[in-house]
């Protein structure tokens, strides 16, 4: 091996640690809301135990003695858990993390995780960074096409994602940092392929600038215009709209609980009554709000899969969109949580209409005994289906090279 | 001579058809970033009004009901954009469209539009403004990479200096006759973009002013690219070196350095978390915080409270509706809880940008996008004004609707309901635009951090086109 390749080959790799070191910093902040999750939830368990199972002195009702109020007191944060190569891979982690948690009737999105605006618009700077932006510019630009370009990559990587603390102890990491290495092995190959057509100085340049930066930027842009996501502020005027009759029927119904507060129960009324009428309330709501909200989500999965079509223009956007999924950072991941979520939510319902039938308020056993919710890590084929689908677009991708390789000999 | 060398460098270039095509393929890339962005401006600001409407009618006619059922109805509200948000689209991808102001939600613009993109955004996001900070730095990188090293490399730069020519004259005319190319198109860029976003979205009072702003900014930035390349064209010795060094340069500046800035200051304060803060404010309604007692005991003094004031010693003798006088002062708490704990947020990512705004003395994309952002009123910081005065909103109407219910629901209680005539009272929400140019005047490093930038790569260039050579003897 030359020296200029040595050079390369080490400013490459020093690039790779630095983004595996920044990594390391984003997982652990990541990390850092599964630990508040546990804490809310602790406290909220606490606190609810604390106002369990007391009556009034002075015979008044209490909100405690309504079963819905008591288990919304209590009801677990539920969140992903943090993806063993998030630290590799940003990408949706740190803005589709949204926090859920059951209801009466199931579950709903809550808290949306706070977070720096600012420096989400500038981007992350990690591990897939640079392979999608620095292996080609090494391999287009090093001082010889030499077969070591095509384990720099698989190489680099492997040291970034050491370096970013993934927990080694899991099978799922290695799982994923090996289709994570079989990708960039595949799209470095795409790059060596174009190097080997031995183009100009400037014009592998444009190429580099084409493939990674404007085909990508391109693709998203007119998946935007031509299928473009549904307005949110739209869905938000549609959901008070929807919301109107609904609620203007329940309110009535709940009108001697002031809508949400069994403790000043008037005329007769219970907060046994008040549990049975905010159920019925509450699915009447929730399939008004259904009607807005899937017709929407329909919309998102359209704009995604045409941005998605568009991008295998680009070997660039085919690796970058595989990487995510591989690492666990896209959409699927947060989906399958959101999945898990809502059956959970399932069964904590289940379990709060069982225990409206007892008769009696929550009492700190009852508390106890409520279902807990375990983050379950996505199912292999989830992912793997996005891996092999970006495996064979790179493969595909590398015979379109040779194709016009041997057209142009 | 200086002259001819211009005049020389700029008939060369447009003769070339391959530069001529690369300068067109970059004025179409950005013309449709523009034109995109166009579309999704007047698309937001047309679903902005038919929302805003369809939200006060969906208010107005709620039906007959409690005042205080009517503050889980709520409203909602939608922040304005500044027709600038057309050019640099700045933090708006990551900020909330919608605020839903109800009694129990926390008031903050939420659904983030880039939650429903694709996945790509992450990856390059083109913009007119991500075209001047990704696109035309590389543009800058391949028309001059060659300017100073390929008369080195093939012996021409030897020859005109044996016929008189002198090296600064060499290098002075080169270097204005590449940045005359490079300016024109850059003022293409800038101007149409002007044109376009004043047409799509009326430029405001200020819009004027930070447009210009943003343009002197950008051409800063864009001047310091083209000195750094031309710097590495003096030092190198063939075509291949400059356009490999130009190209690392591009990487660094334009891709590496301005993450690794946003990294930096993210990682340099722990993000505070909404979770935490929401368990936090649970904890303080429960437990009570600085001087308010906690919920049993503020239950109880509200009581006595009432007692003392209508000189009565009975719940039953009291005149007014109990639960919305505990609605109005539990409330109150709630506000306050969130007000400061908010403001310590607000303190930790004020803090996250600075430590960015500090990490932008290595990353001039990064000083040009903090500037170009809250010229165009889309940085971050300058959608707490807007927050903020929909919280007050937001509270005062909670409180409208809670008076309404203490002063006059005695006697019905929970039945007690108020209608449309009430509803119409309660007057709309009109968001401000958020404050362009005074908010650029406190981002002062990164005036500076371009100026130095600018300077330096000045220096350097002048340095590598006019001592290097003459010290190396390479020519």
């Amino acid at each position: 091996m030359n020296r200029s390749l040595l050079a390369v080959a080490a400013g490459f790799l020093a690039l790779g640690l630095a983004a595996g070191w920044s990594g390391r910093h984003t997982r652990e902040t990541l990390q850092q809301i599964e630990v508040h999750v546990a804490q809310a939830n602790q406290q909220r368990l606490e606190i609810g135990k604390l106002n369990a199972g007391f009556t009034s002195t002075e015979g008044r009702p209490r909100a405690e003695d309504s079963v819905v109020a008591s288990a919304d007191g209590v009801a677990p944060w539920m969140v992903s858990g943090t993806p063993s190569l998030a630290g590799a891979a940003i990408g949706q982690a740190a803005f589709r993390r949204v926090v859920w948690r059951p209801t009466s009737w199931g579950a709903e999105a809550g808290l949306e995780i706070f977070d720096n605006a600012q420096t989400m618009a500038a981007g992350h700077f990690d591990l897939a960074l640079v392979m999608v932006f620095g292996l080609p510019l090494v391999i287009l630009l090093a001082p010889r096409h030499d077969a070591v370009l095509l384990v720099l990559g698989p190489a680099v990587s492997l040291a970034g994602i050491l370096l970013t603390g993934a927990p080694l102890d899991r099978p799922d990491t290695w799982l994923r940092t090996a289709a994570w290495l079989a990708l960039t092995g595949l799209y470095g190959a795409c790059w060596w392929m174009v190097r080997r057509r031995e183009p100009a100085f400037w014009q592998a340049a444009v190429v580099y600038v084409t493939l990674v930066v404007l085909l990508p930027g391109l693709a998203s842009l007119l998946a935007e215009l031509v299928l473009p996501p549904p307005s949110r502020l739209e869905i938000a005027a549609q959901k008070q709209v929807a919301l109107r009759p609904v609620m203007a029927k329940t309110s009535r119904e709940l009108a001697p609980f002031y809508e949400t507060h069994p403790e000043f129960a008037e005329g007769g009324r219970t907060p046994a009554d008040y549990d049975r009428i905010r159920l019925a309330a509450e699915a009447e709501r929730q399939a008004a709000l259904a009607s807005v909200t899937q017709p929407a989500a329909g919309r998102v999965a359209f704009h995604r899969i045409a941005a998605q079509l568009l991008g295998m223009s680009s070997p660039a956007a085919i690796f970058h969109l595989a990487l995510l999924e591989t690492a666990g950072t896209g959409v699927s991941r947060q989906d399958s949580f959101e999945q898990s979520a809502l059956d959970f939510g399932r069964k904590w319902s289940a379990e709060l209409k069982a225990r409206i039938g007892r008769g009696h308020p929550m009492r700190p056993a009852d508390l106890d005994s409520l279902p807990v919710f375990q983050y379950q890590e996505q199912p292999v084929m989830d992912w793997l289906i996005s891996f092999g689908v970006g495996a064979v677009s790179l493969i595909a991708w590398l015979g379109v090279v040779q194709l016009f390789r041997k057209k142009a000999a | 001579m200086i002259l001819s060398i211009v005049l020389k460098e700029w008939k060369e270039f447009w003769r070339d058809r391959g530069l001529r095509l690369i300068v067109l393929g970059y004025l179409a890339v950005y013309a449709v970033s523009l034109l995109v962005s166009a579309v999704q401006f007047l698309r937001y600001e047309h679903d902005r009004v038919v929302a805003e409407k369809s939200a006060r009618e969906s208010w107005i006619n709620q039906g007959e009901k409690n005042p205080h059922a009517a503050t889980y109805f709520g409203l909602v509200t939608f922040p304005k954009r500044s027709a600038l948000s057309i050019l640099e689209p700045g933090a708006l991808p990551y900020l909330g469209v919608a605020a839903y102001l109800r009694t129990g939600e926390r008031t903050d613009f939420v659904d983030l539009p880039a939650r429903d993109r694709s996945p790509l955004l992450s990856l390059v996001s083109l913009s007119p403004a991500v075209c001047w900070q990704l696109v035309f730095p590389f543009l800058i990188v391949l028309l001059t990479y060659s300017t100073l090293a390929r008369d080195r490399e093939t012996g021409m730069e030897r020859y005109l200096l044996a016929v008189g020519s002198n090296r600064a004259t060499l290098f002075f005319g080169k270097t204005l006759g590449a940045g005359l190319v490079l300016l024109v198109i850059y003022l293409v860029t800038y101007g149409l973009g002007g044109v376009v976003a004043s047409v799509a979205g009326g430029f405001a009072e200020e819009d004027m002013s930070a447009w210009l702003l943003i343009g002197m900014f950008y051409l800063l930035f864009s001047a310091a690219v083209f000195f750094l390349s031309l710097a590495i064209s003096g030092l190198a010795s063939t075509s291949r070196q400059a356009l490999v060094g130009g190209m690392v340069m591009w990487l660094l500046v334009a891709v590496v350095l301005p993450r690794f800035a946003a990294d930096y200051g993210r990682n340099s304060v722990a993000s505070p978390s909404a979770l935490e803060l929401s368990r936090i404010t649970e904890l303080d309604m429960e437990k009570g915080f600085g001087d308010r007692p906690p919920r049993e005991a503020r239950a109880e003094e509200t009581l006595n409270m009432l007692f003392r004031e209508l000189k009565v010693g009975r719940r039953e003798d009291i005149t007014m509706n109990l639960p919305g006088f505990e609605f109005i002062s539990e409330a109150e708490v709630e506000a306050a809880s969130r007000r400061g704990r908010l403001a310590q947020t607000r303190q930790i990512l004020a803090a996250q940008t600075a430590s960015m705004e500090r990490g932008a003395a290595f990353s001039p994309t990064t000083a040009v996008q903090l500037l170009g952002s809250t010229l165009a009123g889309t940085a971050a910081e300058q959608r707490y004004p807007v927050t903020d005065s929909a919280e007050l909103y937001a509270h005062r109407v909670r409180r409208i609707l809670n008076r309404e219910l203490a002063a006059k629901g005695k006697e019905l209680g929970g039945a007690f309901t108020s209608n449309r005539s009430f509803w119409n009272q309660i007057d709309t929400f009109d968001p401000d635009l958020p404050e362009q140019i005074e908010a650029a005047t406190a981002r002062t490093r990164s005036i500076v951090t371009l100026l130095v930038w600018f300077i330096l790569a000045l220096l350097a260039a002048a340095t590598s086109g006019l001592v290097v050579p003459q010290m190396g003897e390479r020519s």
